[in-house]
């Protein structure tokens, strides 16, 4: 059993009362937080969660809702006023308006506890186990190194850390830490996705969890990275359009009726035949037309595969041709194959398919290929 | 070379690449900086795709330099193992061809990276674009070759190190760091692209870049323990049309500026938590407001007095532009306040901030100011 937790029980009026509050958080980022969540609660109850750096409390709206029923939400922060240019400090009142403002968005906040100090004097003995923890406090090397290895000791086995700010060119104090973090203490939190300026790790993470992610949530759009040495979901595209606001909670997705995924495009070779020398390098123009509901950026390509003459496969993996700019879903670009003819001379049969790299191959999606007769002299 | 610049940029929507005309600023700026110092040898790019930022290389270079071009090419596509963009020396050779008249100066080598060695290459190189494989060992490969090709002072331009897409190239770059302590520098960031100063430098380069170009803001951000320049914005400030590749000359016509007009009158508001006052913002500038992460951010923003003009915060909650504002537009922009928790009068100035660079009211914005009352 656990709490909805938002006061109107739907994700929309969140969103709407998160997006009026200063911060950087985006609700696509609410949301990978709440399907991590929900997967990690099939193997760990959720129970306490915690932000490092709440500012107006945008982000603590969903850290907070991602709780178990019996869970606190703690909130650590210096909160230290913003300074007049003299350097002297008025307390208007940051905790205050952080305060104010998750009581607008709850009913109640009996299972909030407001911690006013920096992260690196808090001991982990003082905040128990946590099933979920948000770090966006310090973004300097030292900082995100201290504040990586308090939620480590503070998450239970299976639960999730997410970082701020990882790839954030303003500040790159904050892969330098989650980094030198890693190689103090490898293997105690492991990444498992990248999206929306964070990056959510686990501790003692299931070798499955990403695979569970593409069954759970085959109608979200992910890719595939390489972050220490394993690989990552990678989210390029917004996911809140996959989601029916209105029937989900923060603790169960339900996806939009109409976002499963189709990985459809047009595939019209502009000739049926061609012929090269042997190791030739030779181009095919080919009509592509995007028929899903995602961009055909650098991680989706045209490409082929070789078939001898009695239909045996020579080669499946060959070189991608990509599109540039970025396909737009329903548009249409003429694409320059790039093709290298075989050593050895024959007739051969080349199938244009279209791969999403760490995905699939369109084909195997049931989108319909086409054929290009190359021989080889 | 005088029109290189406008016919380069206008061929950026031809051919295929991921550079941006900043990007090719910022490393011609910098190109700019060392040779003024006497620092002009040869250029290498590793991953030269179909040519785009390889043109800026081999504009750039001094006269009789070569430009080293390393790439898989067609030919070795099977070793791409990070799938990062797939090379085509016909393309290539013929997107060089298009601007230079001879190409002798190019040296191509169809090889992995990871073959090739110094004495293959050469010691004498001032600037390398490293763009090529982009896993962390491929990465830390590429920084330690050309670490050991560049001249003292050199330059080194390293590819996607913020791109979450390829995070193998800051894990790559850092382990470098950390095994070559001080063998290079980082300098600057922006536009996709950290650039790094092969050690032992022989002057300062970024106080030589304040000094030459003065007029391009930058914030100040730590990286690898040293303070770097982090580039927002790059183009806006450079006359292209004046400018050669070996020497930029400021985009006299920018300015910055906004109309701020408040839409309401008097505010009365309870103490504590956040309210929304709409305000009227023109972008009078040549730049759109605009906040995208990474860059530095545009936000409108207010400074907070007591009702006898006492500033009380000068620095106060941001309504950043998510949606670019373009200049000549206007929008109504619903400004997020913190409600002061003690009653009584206050005065809030609308303006403009620039995170990290300026607030408009310093370069001469008319600030509206409002009423609030607190009770």
């Amino acid at each position: 059993m656990v709490s909805t937790a938002i006061d109107t029980g739907v994700l929309r009026r969140a969103f709407e009362r998160m997006n009026a509050l200063p911060g950087w958080f985006l609700p696509d980022a609410a949301v990978m937080f709440m399907a991590y969540n929900q997967l990690a609660a099939d193997r760990v109850a959720p129970g306490n969660t915690l932000e490092i750096g709440v500012y107006h409390g945008k982000s603590s709206i969903t850290v907070a809702s991602l709780r178990g029923a019996a869970g606190l939400f703690t909130a650590i922060d210096v909160f230290d006023d913003l300074q007049s240019r003299d350097g002297s400090s008025h307390d208007v009142g940051l905790q205050g308006v952080f305060l104010a403002n998750m009581a607008a968005s709850f009913p109640t906040l009996d299972w909030m506890r407001s911690i006013a100090a920096p992260s690196a004097t808090v001991p982990a003995e003082a905040l128990g186990p946590h099933s979920f923890c948000h770090i966006d406090g310090l973004h300097s090397a030292e900082g995100t190194y201290s504040d990586m290895r308090l939620c480590a000791d503070v998450v239970v086995p299976g639960g999730l850390v997410a970082l701020d700010d990882y790839f954030n060119q303003r500040f790159p104090g904050v892969s330098e830490g989650a980094l030198l973090f890693e190689r103090h203490h490898p293997g105690v939190l492991t990444p498992v996705a990248v999206g929306f300026n964070k990056v959510i790790f686990q501790r003692a993470a299931e070798s499955d969890l990403n695979e569970r992610f593409a069954r759970e949530f085959d109608y979200i759009p992910t890719h595939v990275a390489t972050m220490w040495g394993r690989p990552v979901a990678l989210f390029e595209s917004p996911v809140v359009p996959c989601i029916d606001l209105d029937r989900s909670t923060p603790h169960q997705l339900v996806p939009r009726t109409e976002s499963r995924l189709r990985m459809r495009a047009t595939i019209e070779p502009g000739t049926a035949a061609v012929s090269a020398t042997r190791g030739q390098a030779l181009t095919i123009p080919v009509r592509i037309v995007n028929r899903t509901t995602v961009d055909f950026g650098w991680d989706i390509g045209l490409s082929y595969h070789l078939f001898s003459s009695d239909g045996q496969v020579v080669r499946w993996d060959n070189p991608r041709s990509h599109f540039y700019p970025a396909l737009a879903p329903g548009a249409e670009q003429r694409v320059d194959l790039g093709v290298v003819a075989p050593e050895a001379e024959g007739a051969y049969t080349l199938e244009l398919d279209m791969v999403w790299e760490g995905i699939a191959w369109f084909k195997d999606k049931g989108n319909r290929t086409s054929t290009v007769t190359l021989t080889v002299q | 070379m005088g029109n290189f610049l406008e016919s380069y940029f206008g061929a950026f929507d031809r051919i295929e690449g991921w550079f941006s005309p900043d990007a090719a600023l910022m490393f011609m700026a910098y190109n700019e900086v060392l040779a003024a110092h006497e620092l002009a040898g040869d250029v290498l790019e590793i991953g030269v795709h179909h040519g785009l930022s390889t043109l800026a290389l081999a504009a750039i270079r001094r006269d009789g330099a070569q430009l080293v071009a390393i790439d898989l090419f067609d030919e070795l596509q099977a070793s791409n193992v990070s799938s990062s963009g797939s090379g085509s020396r016909a393309q290539f050779v013929r997107n060089m061809g298009a601007f230079f008249e001879d190409i002798a100066f190019v040296r191509c080598i169809a090889a992995a990276s990871s073959t090739l060695d110094p004495a293959d290459l050469g010691r004498g190189f001032s600037f390398c674009h490293v763009d090529g494989g982009h896993t962390a060992k491929e990465t830390y490969d590429d920084l330690d070759l050309c670490s050991r090709i560049l001249l003292p002072g050199g330059v080194l331009a390293l590819d996607d190190y913020f791109n979450p897409a390829f995070p193998g190239v800051c894990e790559g770059a850092i382990k470098f760091w950390l095994a070559h302590h001080g063998a290079l520098t980082p300098i600057a960031a922006g536009f996709n692209k950290v650039l790094f100063q092969k050690t032992p430098a022989p002057f300062d380069v970024n106080a030589a870049f304040t000094r030459r170009f003065p007029y391009i803001p930058h914030e100040t951000v730590r990286l690898w323990e040293t303070p770097i320049y982090s580039f927002s914005s790059f183009a806006a400030f450079i006359d292209t049309r004046a400018s050669s590749p070996r020497a930029l000359f400021p985009n006299e016509s920018f300015r910055m500026d906004a109309a701020l007009t408040f839409q309401t009158g008097e505010v009365t508001a309870h103490g504590g938590g956040t309210i929304r006052i709409p305000v009227r913002v023109v972008n009078r500038s040549t730049i759109p407001f605009v906040a995208t992460p990474g860059a530095a951010p545009f936000g409108l923003s207010y400074h907070l007095r007591s009702d006898d003009g006492r500033e009380l915060q000068f620095n106060n909650a941001r309504s950043y532009f998510a949606q670019a504002l373009a200049p000549d537009e206007e929008r109504i922009v619903d400004m997020a306040v913190d409600v002061p928790k003690v009653r009584g009068s206050y005065t809030v100035e609308a303006d403009i901030v620039w995170e990290g660079i300026t607030w408009l009211k310093d370069r001469g914005l008319e600030t509206p100011s409002l009423r609030l009352l607190v009770v």
